[in-house]
């Protein structure tokens, strides 16, 4: 369980080094995929089994990286990825079996919603909660940034959903 | 159930807690981990650079040379421009002011990170380097890029002119080479749309401006300093029944072949 869990946690410090740095050469637009969080969106859609405990920690190892690596306070992408985290739970207790038999369909769409959610309150905790930029963050550049990042996401689910049957995790 | 209520509870409360503590000791942790994080950081940026210029020259031979092209022109341009520059003595001084960056004190500094989301940009230099909070940013040929929001004892922030947060005074440069005034003085404001975008706003309708018009800071809000480069206008969308018009603007700045950036830590005032 430890071997796994830290490499996960180098993972998820590698990734994060690498999003801010590497992918700030191959930015599309301006736009560089949030590699943290499609690894931490990964890792609870897999895990059938995950605690509360579980998402709570994985959730302060994402959120502690994207807000070192950012501008904002710590505590906005841990307290946001930990919602995040618990209403995917939910969603998938409840699709439970369809999922199983089409993880890709269901996915996606999840995907969609929660960045979405991310992405638009981390931008809101930046704005000390300035109602105006709620508006203001539902732009082309919000658009461009989900269907960049769901790309990305789609590509690592295939990449993980294959890691995991080729090690039998 | 009693039970289960104290458990989350539990976990909130440990939970703010160290939330409370991170953003108690938050530069400290910071400045840490900016310097655990640097040498990776530095060897991923140099990867980086060595993949595109690998995949630049692999799919982009065609721009390269249409690129090369538009090069040369302006290259002479340029070149015209100095030659009559350097018929006058006075004018030369100029050139050797705009060069050389005279009443300008300067730390160079290294681009080590790019948050897309806020338009904001991490550099190697902070207070131990003199760097402050508000101070420009620009390259070796004075293109603003933005100004300081958080310094760390190692590193900054820098907010780019793109960031949605950002409004900058500008104005349409109107000197030809020989520092002649052409056109009459047309200000705006240079406000930041995301995604390394930005636009003008709030010109006069009565002003006339156009494509090509280069953009550079008025100083009158004596922030930067003044005629750094911003952008260029691309398109102008005017209404007559608005009082002001916009345009969109493509900026100067290039973050994706910036290597080194250098902070402006002090500045003489020109009136």
């Amino acid at each position: 369980m430890w071997p796994k869990t830290l490499i996960t946690m180098f993972l998820f410090y590698l990734l994060a080094v690498l999003q801010s740095s590497f992918f700030v050469r191959f930015n599309i637009m301006g736009i560089a995929p949030n590699l943290v969080f499609i690894l931490f969106f990964i890792i609870i859609f897999f895990e059938k089994n995950s605690s509360y405990y579980e998402i709570m920690f994985w959730s302060i190892v994402a959120g502690f990286l994207l807000d070192v690596f950012s501008y904002s306070y710590f505590g906005v992408s841990i307290v946001l990825l930990l919602v995040i985290g618990i209403l995917l739970k939910k969603a998938m207790q409840s699709l439970r079996e369809k999922k199983d038999k089409y993880p890709i369909a269901y996915f996606m769409p999840l995907f969609l919603v929660f960045y979405i959610f991310y992405d638009v309150f981390s931008g809101l905790f930046l704005f000390f909660f300035d109602p105006s930029h709620i508006i203001f963050s539902f732009s082309w550049s919000l658009l461009l940034r989900t269907l960049y990042n769901l790309t990305v996401a789609i590509f690592s689910f295939y990449i993980y959903k294959g890691f995991v049957k080729f090690y039998k995790l | 159930m009693d039970f289960s209520i104290r458990k989350i509870l539990t976990g909130i409360i440990i939970l703010f807690i160290l939330i409370f503590v991170l953003n108690l000791f938050q530069n400290q942790v910071k400045n840490t981990f900016y310097i655990i994080s640097h040498p990776v950081e530095k060897t991923l940026s140099m990867a980086a650079d060595n993949t595109s210029v690998f995949f630049a020259s692999l799919f982009g031979k065609k721009e390269l040379k249409k690129e090369n092209e538009e090069l040369k022109i302006e290259n002479e341009k340029l070149l015209s421009m100095i030659s009559s520059l350097q018929s006058d003595e006075r004018e030369n001084q100029i050139a050797a002011d705009i060069l050389g960056f005279k009443n300008m004190k300067l730390v160079l500094s290294g681009v080590i990170g790019l948050d897309s989301q806020q338009d904001i940009i991490s550099i190697d230099k902070g207070l131990t380097s003199g760097v402050l909070e508000g101070m420009a940013v620009i390259n070796q040929q004075k293109v603003l890029f933005g100004k300081v929001i958080k310094v760390y004892n190692s590193f900054s922030k820098v907010m780019l002119i793109s960031s949605k947060s950002s409004v900058i005074d500008v104005r349409v440069q109107q000197d030809d080479p020989r520092g002649t005034p052409t056109k009459p003085v047309i200000n705006g404001l240079i406000k930041g749309s995301g995604g390394l975008g930005v636009y003008l706003d709030l010109v006069p309708t009565d002003q006339e401006i156009k494509e090509q018009d280069i953009l550079i800071t008025s100083a009158l809000e004596e922030l930067f300093p003044k005629d750094l480069l911003v952008g260029k206008v691309t398109k102008n969308y005017k209404n007559d029944q608005k009082p002001f018009q916009q345009a969109r603007v493509e900026p100067f700045f290039n973050i994706k072949n910036t290597d080194n950036l250098l902070v402006i830590t002090d500045y003489k005032k020109e009136k």
